[in-house]
């Protein structure tokens, strides 16, 4: 801006010195004129151009809670099902599901970036032949969600935004880590009841809960939602049954546990969207948890 | 014991029998010739309840036979009709024992009826096997013993000699005519004319084109009768009767 | 009733060998556990609260879809005939993903679609129960591959965990009974004796329509009473445990191998022998990979396929 300025001063001491010479001097003068608006041009062409931003495809829900939490929420053109946070996200153009985009409706939107979850789903090849950016997020661990929200904000042009963000998520991050109360807790985490489904390994979940420090029980299987039964869990001597799900009936699953695990187990939810989401609410659903353990474990 | 009276069979828009009145009576071994279609197993199937007529009536000893129960049916009316499907594994003697549950007789009696007919139809070896290793020709004698082994006073016969070599062919039609000096009432579907006038009290002769013409076996068996049905040169009468193949194959060839 | 004494040997020999299924299954699982010897509090729950109703739930279901598959294969009049080729395994599937399409959160409502599919399945196939045998087999096919393709539109809306748990529930799992086990047990024995009732008439049936009309059977009210009655006996294995495959095809088959081919054995063999061969498909796949398992469909045809096979080829 600064620069803008002083040019500007200067085309104006320039003109009013040369018109003030001599009428011959009017020619050079035109031409310099127009050499001053074309430079005048340049930069205001390289100025809006970091403010003009990416037209972006939001091809997963956490990729779009993530462009809202930078500020780049105006860069973004289309949306797939299940972006539905913040509410304004809602008004965004579909343009498929996570995993079948509906290539037509998205090249319509004239986007130049695609954020992805996984590059085999269909229609992604088609993007990228089109000439749209893909760029891949599919956070496996808590860190890599940090990390993609950096990497997105300096693809987006809103890295500072971004490394705030990050920045805040780590710090809240830390300061969990200090609590002590629940450290060490097994824990079985039902995804679902009938089939047992619990999360293995090799799965996001997992390492969420041992950054917050409780043992998943069936941790050290390979498989990403490994079917077991009530024997197992017997064995494993869980705690902690954690359900994800606002809205199931936790009494009745607290009842079925305490038939098989005895009267002390505890059983809580946790709201999937913020768990299972590697997005900037993660943070909000690991607190949830940490505090509803605190509940449990600090007072009894 | 069979009365027919105006019966009028159609199969879709094809009139097979336009009016058919006639009198079976026990003893009697009635054959029933036409061509391909004509009707001739329709026929026995409406006698069995199994088609439906679009008019008349078919009675068993005055009764309507619509108005006899499936069972009581199974034990009057025996049928022999195309090969049952051998997918299944059913052995020839299990075969056998289905046909046999139909018939309250004795134990002994069946089991005597049973062992007589297996003689017969020389079936003894084969016992144990399965239908589907069978030649056609053994199953087709597996059917006619599924008939011997029931006592039914009525037996409806679609193409009884089918598949049989000549032996077996000669033995069924003694069987028929034997079983018909019993008492039987013999109605049967046939092809061969020569077979025909072996056994046949009565012909039903269906023309194919909605015409039947019932007589004694010995005048409807003639050339000048048949000829314009069959669509076929004949010469003979009676035993005789023969198809002249000659003439008008080597012409064409 | 045949109670010579070659079927109560039979007879005998079959009880035996279910019991002895049944006490080796129990003592396997994550440790062996003697069913016999001294037990703790601990194990006690585990073998008679968990272990012993997911073998009699096994035990049910399979004998049912055996009984089912034995029955389709006779009213259709063809060998490959199994309990889910009218479609109403198709429908069940239908009934249990829209359920959890609806009630995202609710456990009970798979079961519940589940039944609901599988009776709507069952009317819009009676609705040509009339027709003969091939026609309602092509029938019968076509309205399942309609409720594929309605259950494959189905799974293209659903969320990823959504589609996870569809798949769980198609893959079926005997770990729990939306029905409860003595009911199961109840129909099983319901569906047995209906059919050993029926087993002379079904004899006959081998011999096609217008062979067993002749010999006495209403062939139209049997077939609709065959139809009516493997439709409800698959709804319930359905609604129970899933979508089992393999055992409803093969044990009939593997029965008339071993006994011949009339019902009253060839039913009686599979109501067994279908609960046998659940029962040990069952155990493996709770116990190959422990703590995680198999969905029991794959090992139903893992256990199955070479022992059918080996028969045939002897067979032969």
């Amino acid at each position: 801006m600064i620069s803008h300025r002083k040019g500007h001063d200067d085309l104006d001491n320039w003109i009013v010195h040369v018109y003030g010479c001599c009428f011959k001097a009017r020619y050079i003068r035109l031409e310099c004129l127009l050499n001053r608006l074309f430079v005048l041009l340049l930069l205001l062409f390289s100025a809006t151009s970091s403010f003009a931003g990416e037209r972006i495809l939001a091809l997963a829900p956490h990729a779009c809670e993530m462009l809202f939490a930078i500020g780049a929420n105006k860069d973004i053109v289309g949306a797939v099902s299940y972006c539905d946070y913040p509410k304004e996200a809602g008004g965004l153009s579909r343009v498929g599901a996570y995993n079948r985009i509906n290539v037509e409706a998205a090249i319509a939107l004239h986007p130049t970036m695609a954020i992805v979850m996984d590059e085999q789903t269909p229609g992604v090849e088609q993007l990228r032949d089109l000439g749209v950016a893909i760029v891949r997020s599919y956070p496996q661990r808590v860190d890599e969600v940090f990390s993609d929200i950096r990497r997105i904000g300096k693809i987006t042009g809103h890295a500072v935004q971004a490394e705030q963000v990050a920045h805040n998520l780590e710090e809240r991050l830390q300061f969990l880590e200090t609590k002590v109360a629940h450290h060490h807790l097994n824990v079985f985490y039902e995804i679902w009841a009938e089939p047992l489904l619990t999360a293995g390994k090799h799965t996001f979940i997992h390492d969420v809960l041992k950054r917050i420090g409780l043992i998943n029980v069936f941790g050290s299987l390979e498989q990403e939602a490994p079917r077991v039964n009530v024997e197992s869990v017997l064995h494993s001597k869980p705690q902690l049954v954690i359900v994800p799900s606002e809205k199931r009936d936790i009494s009745a699953r607290t009842k079925y546990w305490q038939t098989w695990l005895g009267k002390d187990i505890q059983v809580i939810t946790v709201n999937p969207d913020l768990l299972h989401r590697p997005g900037p609410r993660l943070l909000d659903g690991m607190e949830d948890l940490v505090r509803q353990l605190e509940i449990l474990y600090v007072a009894g | 014991m069979i009365a027919i009276q105006n019966l009028r069979l159609c199969r879709g828009k094809k009139e097979l029998i336009s009016s058919l009145t006639t009198q079976l009576e026990a003893g009697q071994v009635v054959a029933v010739l036409g061509p391909n279609g004509a009707g001739k197993s329709t026929l026995l199937q409406a006698v069995m309840v199994m088609f439906k007529p679009e008019h008349g009536l078919v009675s068993l000893n005055d009764a309507s036979v619509a108005a006899y129960s499936k069972q009581d049916l199974s034990r009057l009316i025996a049928w022999q009709g195309d090969l049952p499907p051998a997918e299944f594994g059913l052995t020839v003697g299990q075969r056998l024992n289905l046909a046999m549950e139909v018939a309250h007789s004795e134990p002994q009696v069946m089991q005597q009826r049973f062992q007589s007919a297996l003689a017969y139809l020389e079936l003894e070896s084969l016992q144990t096997r399965s239908l589907a290793e069978l030649s056609s020709g053994e199953r087709q004698r597996v059917e006619i013993a599924a008939i011997m082994v029931r006592d039914n006073p009525i037996w409806l016969m679609d193409e009884p000699t089918a598949h049989l070599d000549l032996r077996h062919q000669a033995d069924c039609l003694k069987l028929m005519k034997k079983e018909a000096q019993n008492g039987r009432l013999i109605l049967t579907v046939l092809h061969d004319l020569q077979q025909a006038a072996a056994v046949a009290d009565i012909v039903i002769l269906l023309d194919g084109k909605g015409g039947v013409e019932v007589g004694e076996a010995a005048t409807m068996l003639t050339a000048q009768r048949l000829e314009p049905v069959f669509g076929v040169k004949l010469k003979g009468i009676g035993r005789d009767l023969m198809p002249i193949y000659s003439g008008e194959i080597d012409e064409e060839a | 009733m045949l109670l010579d004494k070659r079927s109560i040997t039979m007879g005998i020999a079959l009880f035996g060998v279910v019991l002895l299924v049944l006490f080796v299954a129990l003592g396997m699982g994550e440790h062996w556990i003697n069913p016999l010897g001294a037990l703790s509090a601990m194990e006690k729950m585990i073998l008679w609260d968990i272990r012993l109703p997911r073998l009699l739930t096994a035990f049910a279901v399979g004998g049912m879809l055996a009984l089912a598959g034995a029955w389709f294969q006779v009213l259709l009049g063809n060998p490959l005939a199994e309990p889910y080729v009218l479609g109403v395994a198709g429908s069940a599937a239908v009934g249990a993903v829209s359920g959890m399409m609806l009630f995202p959160d609710s456990v009970v409502v798979t079961s519940v679609g589940a039944f609901i599919g599988a009776w709507v399945g069952i009317a819009a196939v009676l609705a040509f129960s009339h027709l003969g045998s091939t026609r309602l087999l092509l029938a019968g096919v076509v309205l399942a591959a309609f409720w594929g393709a309605v259950l494959m539109l189905l799974m293209a809306l659903l969320p990823e965990r959504g589609l996870m748990l569809a798949y769980a529930w198609m893959m079926g799992d005997l770990s729990h009974s939306s029905l409860p086990i003595w009911l199961l047990l109840l129909m099983w024995s319901l569906a047995l004796g209906c059919g050993v009732f029926l087993s002379a008439s079904l004899d006959k049936l081998l011999l096609g329509e217008r062979h067993a009309q002749a010999l006495g059977v209403n062939v139209q009210s049997l077939r609709k009473t065959l139809l009516l009655l493997a439709s409800a006996v698959t709804a319930i294995a359905v609604t129970a445990a899933g979508t089992i495959g393999f055992v409803g095809l093969v044990v009939p088959h593997l029965m008339r191998l071993m006994f011949g081919s009339l019902h009253k054995v060839v039913l009686i063999a599979s109501a067994v022998g279908g609960g046998v061969l659940l029962m040990i498909a069952d155990t493996a796949a709770r116990t190959a990979i422990s703590p995680a398992e198999l969905p029991v469909g794959v090992l139903t045809a893992m256990i199955g396929v070479p022992v059918f096979l080996v028969l045939l080829l002897r067979k032969r």
